[in-house]
């Protein structure tokens, strides 16, 4: 297959969904560093204003969209939004995100349909949404949030994993579409790890989660890497049309050995992590 | 890790869902021949009977439960009536799944998530509705049907592959947690290629995808489906009584499974040209 053109993010528009926060700040703030306009969407406007500002002061157009990414209404006139603002949109990020802890015993019905509502959902209907006007620029590249955990399940991320899962295989998909339909377009698929962003300290906690096991500070610890590291990563693989990137260290190591050993991967982890396996499944 | 101890199936009870055929059918004989009881489950009433019948002349004791599995509230229910007939499950069978026709762009909203409810929600919620009586079991083992395009995701496929997908990575993480917790539960995920069912035949069409364009397709996926649903039942019954925690069956799907793992960017370089019409 013909590799893509690099795309030239200089003076192009660029949607960005959980732009408050984390990566999609980092995303953000890269993309107009490189004269890439933007529209930002988040759900809390105290903070996609900040984001707003510091783009807005690398000299391109901004555009702030606030509403809940989990309200396909929303989402559906959110298009029409951007077309008035700036006339067209050449690059899609969906990188709104959330973290729900607790087995699947604790994890309520309710609670991981919240999960995929906007993990999941929403990249479905953003890449639908916004699909008519992607078509319509002479080169465009979707950008779908995966995760680690797109690549391998463990436990405590049963919700999280299957929307993660399910958002990288939409991406595939979706590329070797466009390869027939529409060959303009490209999507790459993002696995980040170890990414320091706000998402543990506002991990959702199950109802059925008992109070002592929850422990943000815990769950921050593996959370170590710049997320303006990550977001030179994920930007550069944007302009070169890179159908997957693994972003850190963790990363890469997670797709190798759930490549090598796709049943027994959570065996090899927690031996490498130093955990014991429980007392009667020692071997 | 040692395996968890050999799965006994007589005697044991099994609950089948998309029990009326299909892979759904054949597991649920497959099932009986080995002296398993059988709740099933199906919308179809006729072809759900069919199934039951021929498993009840194996000599074991089997329930019929006619529901639409997308329908949340009566998977709620269906324990207890499993409890009543059955006295307890040893092993779920999460096998009911359709199929949706057309292109992300031709797929509407709703047809995207109808899907959804079936492929990916009946999972969610059976797991949910009888980890109780699972836990209860003195061995248990929960059968979640992928696919291959669970481990791959092709055009023209987006909706079904993803539920697939997210059912691959809900039963592995599902599979780590009772392992770490200690429980007697075991997970096992199936991907199967291409075995000769009715899901081609049956595939819902996106109401945006041309007459045409849908017959083709038709035809080609027809084409890949080779294997019988008997003979891939045989082998993912077999491999649920040792506790696999992956099972690989059917028409190319060790091959499918190697190339992705050697290729997870480029696999469909591959396989482009037996799906594709000439001349793409």
């Amino acid at each position: 297959m013909a590799q893509l053109p690099t795309l030239s993010l200089s003076g192009v528009v660029a949607v960005v969904t959980g732009a408050g926060g984390g990566l999609g700040t980092a995303i953000a703030l890269n993309l107009a560093r490189r004269g890439c306009h933007l529209a930002l969407t988040d759900f809390k406007p105290e903070l996609l204003a900040p984001t707003a500002a510091a783009a807005r002061s690398c000299g391109v157009t901004v555009s702030e969209h606030v509403f809940d990414i989990s309200d396909p209404a929303a989402i559906a006139t959110f298009p029409d939004a951007v077309q008035a603002q700036h006339g067209g949109v050449a690059v899609l990020v969906n990188c709104a995100g959330v973290a729900l802890a607790g087995s699947f015993e604790q994890v309520s019905l309710e609670e991981f349909a919240w999960l995929f509502d906007i993990n999941f959902w929403s990249v479905v209907r953003m890449t639908k949404a916004f699909l008519p006007l992607l078509k319509q620029a002479s080169q465009a590249q979707i950008v779908n949030l995966s995760s680690i955990f797109g690549l391998v399940g463990t436990g405590g991320q049963v919700a999280y994993s299957a929307s993660k899962f399910a958002i990288r295989s939409v991406s595939e998909s979706l590329h070797q579409e466009f390869e027939v339909s529409c060959p303009h377009i490209g999507v790459t698929s993002v696995h980040p790890a170890g990414v320091r962003t706000p998402i543990a300290r506002n991990t959702r906690v199950a109802a059925g989660m008992p109070q002592e096991a929850v422990d943000r500070d815990l769950w921050e610890r593996p959370l170590t890497d710049p997320p303006e590291v990550a977001a030179e990563t994920i930007v550069n693989a944007l302009i070169h049309r890179k159908k997957r990137v693994l972003v850190g260290k963790l990363a890469v190591m997670a797709d190798i050995v759930q490549r090598i050993t796709p049943a027994h991967y959570s065996a090899v982890f927690r031996r490498a992590m130093g955990g014991r396996p429980p007392k009667d499944k020692q071997d | 890790m040692p395996h968890q101890p050999t799965l006994s199936l007589k005697d044991a009870v099994a609950v089948v869902t998309g029990a009326a055929g299909g892979i759904g059918g054949a597991l649920a004989l497959s099932l009986a021949r080995r002296g398993c009881q059988l709740a099933l489950a199906d919308y179809k009433a006729e072809p759900l009977a069919e199934t039951a019948a021929a498993a009840r002349a194996c000599g074991v004791s089997v329930s019929e439960h006619v529901f639409d599995v997308a329908d949340a509230a009566a998977i709620a229910n269906l324990p207890a009536a499993v409890e009543a007939r059955h006295a307890g499950t040893n092993i779920l069978v999460n096998c009911a799944g359709v199929a949706l026709g057309g292109t992300f762009a031709q797929l509407s909203l709703e047809e995207f998530e109808w899907l959804f409810q079936i492929n990916f929600w009946s999972v969610v919620r059976m797991t949910k509705a009888f980890l109780p009586l699972l836990e209860r079991a003195a061995q248990a083992q929960i059968v979640n049907i992928s696919s291959v395009f669970g481990l791959i995701g092709p055009p023209g496929q987006s909706a079904y592959a993803a539920s697939k997908f997210a059912v691959r990575g809900f039963s592995e993480v599902l599979r780590h947690e009772l392992d770490l917790a200690g429980k007697n539960i075991g997970v096992t995920v199936v991907h199967p290629g291409g075995v000769r069912t009715g899901i081609a035949k049956n595939a819902r069409l996106a109401a945006a995808l041309p007459k045409a364009d849908a017959e083709r397709m038709e035809g080609q996926w027809e084409k890949l489906l080779r294997d019988s649903p008997e003979s891939v039942a045989e082998t993912i019954v077999a491999g649920v009584a040792r506790r696999e925690k992956r099972i690989l069956c059917g028409a190319d799907a060790t091959r499918i499974d190697v190339i992705q793992r050697l290729m997870p960017v480029r696999y469909w370089d591959l396989f482009r040209k037996k799906v594709l019409p000439k001349g793409k």
